[in-house]
């Protein structure tokens, strides 16, 4: 169902499956089989006359290959009002390329039994193919066509829009969407970030095939591609056919610019809902992927709630309290800097604190963490997960290629994969606490409710009066 | 919707947004799990069976394309062997297995597979509990040797039991009363079975999980978690030979266990349509027809499963097309075949409306692809990508060692492993005309329970204390 399976949660820091069906998340998120050695697969990098950077590894143990194309851009540049472009014009770049219409590009991924799918994230547009490797031409042509010429038939313009207002509304039906919404909000406002990747319901109402054709013109460009090929194809394959299939494309166009949002002061948002759980996400802004303390946040915030049931709020709120059933925090490493955030789901009484004191419980280990940073042990727990389980979330040709396409779009060095433990050992406790009073702001931190107002006004929870309106 | 799946109930977890492509994918999910291939080497070939004296079992599946090895223990027992008044035990039992033993303090197993670079987890079904984790495969050693001491050695507080209650409620009200949709198909599942116990709820009724006593969890313990009701399955980059050697060294220290009670219910066929509507604060509704169904061990599973691929495998599939894409009617729709449940179970059709789309009217849409399908069977081209998406998701599911473990031990349970090897052959026999026949046997009227969802305003709060889920304790 619509709610479960997909619940199972890596315990490291998140990988980010880019795939939303169902058996993507099962697969990626559940881990487990590897196409990556300990030394780190071998990759092979080389860039296209008009721009595209091929990263591209053959991994033979199962006859299949994916491709994953990214395009720089995605929801973080959508323009002022726009809210959704991206992720409009994302979704219609497999609904009909030039002599095939959406319908047929269905059948022929459906008969070979591969998956075709295009998609938005914050930061970028992603076209993948996942083929059998006899498939391997056809995946690439099906990416290619994608990008260089599709055609945006007016009717699916018309339907993406409605079917993403639709999907908007269903989301008002789950809390923890909900209440994530109200904090990308809330923290970001209008600047990059502040959306939600679909948009809202008012500004994709206004998206008209003119937003989306200058969309293309101005963001899906060889310049900003990335493709990560991985499977069992030989590499000087790989790179004959992307040369053949996408050597070609010419485009240029100036590029939306992003805007970086400021800091925003602490404060409280209530989203009045008629909900028995109420959905609790604190948070402010964080770190830019590229940051160079990044190692020592990874490891920090294992400590504070990204390390699962070894994490001080599970500790706290989950195993001694049972107040929730899940409780996380978590660094989303963006091209900007992106949310830091804890959320976490409790049950809504009133003329008991039962909202207020896990807030309470939360706010606290924040504030010791910041204050005294991690122990030794800690320490060394976190850096015995990191290093051992690194080779499981290069698991599989699919998460292979996501991983190696992140190392090239974020910059991390071609020796990323291979000096990866390397680097998680070499922080210090003193790297961690300096890192905890950098980026954790206790003072500073935006808090959203979702729940019955009036039952959170029975606790003294409401919303600051310059708080953005909840949705 | 495949409720092996669609009922696991995962030990951590996290608010999942729905999506577009999720009914779809569901089916694929199923297929994953269901289909061997001609081309490649059979399962029967590959995998190594050992039974201990104890009655244990383990399947061992070689896999060297990475130093790495999943792991997982499979007990014969889900809410399907619960008894009225109890619903939930075995969901909490498997919280309460990362709890501590005689020799492990309370959350030492997960610390220790974390120090050891491992992922574990857990989840409950109607038909079975399970236990894995996935590590390097020089570490395996560490995962059977606590698996093999938290089967009998479990320590039961008090203490311990009563915070973890709590979180169990925590875990309904986020999965089933603050989700429309799922509160909708726990209360369908009640109608489509009246006497079999797949009508409870993986995670408990809330009335149950509130009662429960620490001797109900003890006993339940003691009943199911005996070597002879559990299996283990790895997959990964082991000798067969040593590796088995060492589980039998970790295993075969337990003594034998009774026989468990097998379950004797056997849901009768319903003899008209059976409704259930769901009233819950909510911006749309959802409607889902429910048609009891056998499963893999009947001779019509493989044209239910075609019949199952042609409706819902793919975005070329029919409901996506003429309900989501042609006619505008739904957001979503699919359908979902329970083939792999021990018991006979069901078959199911189901869709969310787009805005200004009511129920009834996304109901009579799938009824009508129903009727179509009885009144002419599927194109030829229709069964061929059919056939051609299950054989290539078998391939795909290669890439994962959970995966090809979790096909393992879904079929142990469902009937025994080797069953596996049978299922692409027979599908490939599969006619266009039997794809028709199954549809017009089961998809009928009097065989039908439909759930709907009727959406109350969320805008003016209904007072909690009316809504039938309220806060417990």
């Amino acid at each position: 169902m619509m709610h479960s399976d997909s619940t199972f949660r890596s315990r490291g820091p998140g990988a980010g499956g880019a795939r939303a069906t169902l058996v993507g998340l099962v697969l990626t998120a559940l881990a487990l089989a590897s196409v990556a050695t300990a030394a780190g697969p071998i990759v092979e990098r080389t860039t296209l006359d008009n721009g595209i950077r091929l990263v591209m590894s053959t991994q033979r143990s199962v006859p299949i290959v994916t491709v994953n194309c990214i395009i720089d851009g995605g929801a973080r540049v959508d323009p002022p009002g726009k809210a959704g472009l991206a992720s409009l014009t994302g979704s219609l770049l497999s609904e009909g390329t030039k002599g095939r219409t959406s319908e047929d590009i269905s059948r022929l991924i459906d008969t070979l039994g591969g998956s075709f799918d295009t998609g938005t994230s914050s930061d970028w547009v992603l076209v993948s193919a996942a083929v059998l490797s006899r498939d391997f031409e056809t995946g690439v042509d099906l990416v290619a066509r994608s990008l260089r010429e599709p055609t945006f038939p007016p009717e699916e313009v018309e339907r993406r829009k409605k079917e993403t207002l639709g999907e908007l509304e269903a989301d008002e039906d789950q809390p923890g969407v909900v209440a994530q919404r109200a904090f990308r909000t809330a923290v970001f406002g209008d600047a990059a970030y502040g959306h939600s990747v679909d948009g809202t319901p008012s500004s994709v109402t206004g998206l008209t095939r003119d937003d989306v054709l200058a969309y293309h013109r101005q963001e899906i460009q060889p310049g900003r591609t990335i493709c990560a090929i991985v499977g069992d194809v030989p590499t000087s394959e790989m790179k004959a056919m992307a040369q053949k299939l996408l050597g070609g494309w010419q485009a240029g166009g100036a590029g939306y610019v992003a805007r970086a949002a400021q800091p925003p002061a602490a404060r409280s948002v209530v989203v009045d809902r008629p909900v028995t759980q109420a959905n609790i996400v604190l948070g402010q802004i964080g770190v830019a992927r590229s940051n160079p303390d990044y190692f020592p946040i990874l490891l920090m915030n294992y400590v504070l709630g990204g390390g699962g049931f070894n994490s001080r709020l599970m500790q706290t709120i989950r195993t001694k309290g049972g107040l929730a059933y899940s409780v996380s925090s978590h660094f989303e490493g963006n091209k900007l800097p992106g949310p830091f955030q804890v959320a976490l789901q409790t049950k809504v009484e009133s003329a008991a604190e039962h909202v207020v004191h896990p807030i309470k419980l939360v706010r606290e280990e924040i504030v010791k963490l910041h204050r005294d940073g991690a122990t030794t042990a800690e320490l060394d727990a976190a850096k015995d997960y990191l290093t051992g389980s690194f080779p499981l979330r290069l698991d599989s040709t699919g998460k292979l290629a996501g991983f190696l396409g992140q190392i090239e779009y974020f910059g991390l060095g071609d020796d990323y994969i291979e000096r990866y433990a390397e680097r998680v050992r070499a922080v210090t406790l003193e790297d961690v606490r300096k890192a905890a009073q950098k980026y954790l702001q206790p003072e500073a931190l935006v808090q959203v409710v979702v729940a019955p107002a009036t039952k959170l006004a029975e606790q003294g929870i409401t919303a600051s009066p310059d708080a953005a309106k909840g949705s | 919707m495949p409720r092996s799946q669609l009922r696991l109930q995962p030990r951590t977890g996290k608010l999942a947004r729905m999506r577009r492509t999720l009914l779809r994918s569901l089916a694929l999910a199923v297929v994953l799990l269901a289909s061997p291939t001609h081309a490649a080497q059979t399962y029967s070939e590959q995998v190594v069976e050992r039974t201990l004296d104890n009655g244990f079992k383990m399947l061992l599946l070689e896999d060297h394309k990475a130093p790495v090895a999943v792991v997982q223990v499979w007990y014969r027992v889900g809410s399907r062997n619960e008894l009225p008044g109890t619903t939930g035990l075995s969901h909490m039992l498997e919280h309460m297995m990362f709890k501590g033993t005689v020799k492990n303090g309370p959350e030492e197993y997960s610390r220790v597979i974390a120090r050891n670079g491992g992922n574990e987890n857990a989840f409950t079904s109607d038909d079975a509990t399970t236990y894995f984790a996935t590590l390097a495969s020089d570490r395996i050693e560490v995962e059977v040797g606590l698996e093999a001491d938290r089967m009998r050695n479990l320590v039961l507080s008090e203490q311990l039991f009563e915070p973890e209650r709590k979180v169990v409620m925590e875990e309904r009200r986020m999965r089933t009363d603050n989700n429309p949709i799922g509160f909708m198909f726990e209360s369908l599942n009640a109608a489509t079975f009246l006497e079999h116990p797949y009508r409870q709820p993986v995670i408990g009724w809330a009335t149950d999980i509130e009662g429960w006593k620490l001797a109900d969890l003890k006993h339940h313990y003691d009943l199911y978690y005996q070597p002879n009701n559990a299996f283990l399955v790895a997959v990964g980059d082991f000798d067969a030979q040593q590796f088995g050697d060492l589980v039998a060294a970790q295993f075969g220290g337990h003594a034998r266990g009774g026989d468990p009670p097998v379950v004797r219910a056997r849901e009768q066929p319903p003899r008209g349509e059976r409704r259930v509507a769901v009233e819950r604060p909510a911006r749309l509704p959802f409607v889902s027809l429910q048609y009891q169904a056998p499963n893999l061990h009947h001779a019509d599973a493989p044209a239910l499963e075609m019949l199952e691929s042609v409706l819902s495998n793919g975005k070329s599939s029919r409901l996506y097309q003429r309900l989501v894409r042609e006619q505008r009617l739904a957001l979503d729709a699919g359908a979902s075949y329970a083939r792999t449940a021990i018991d006979d179970k069901t078959f199911t059709l189901s869709g969310q409306p787009q805005p200004g789309v009511s129920a009834d009217q996304l109901e009579k849409a799938l009824l009508a692809e129903i009727e179509a399908l009885q009144k002419a069977p599927p194109s030829d081209d229709e069964l061929k990508r059919a056939r051609s998406q299950v054989e290539a998701a078998f391939v795909f599911a290669q890439d994962s060692m959970f995966y090809r473990g979790l096909l393992l031990g879904t079929y142990e349970i469902a009937g025994g492993w080797r069953q596996i090897d049978e299922f692409l052959p027979a599908m490939e026999k599969v006619t266009p005309q039997q794809v028709q026949e199954v549809a017009r046997k089961y998809l009928t009227p009097i065989n039908r329970t439909v759930g709907v969802l009727v959406p109350l305003p969320t805008d003016d709060a209904a007072p909690l204390e009316q809504m039938p889920a309220g806060p417990m304790s």
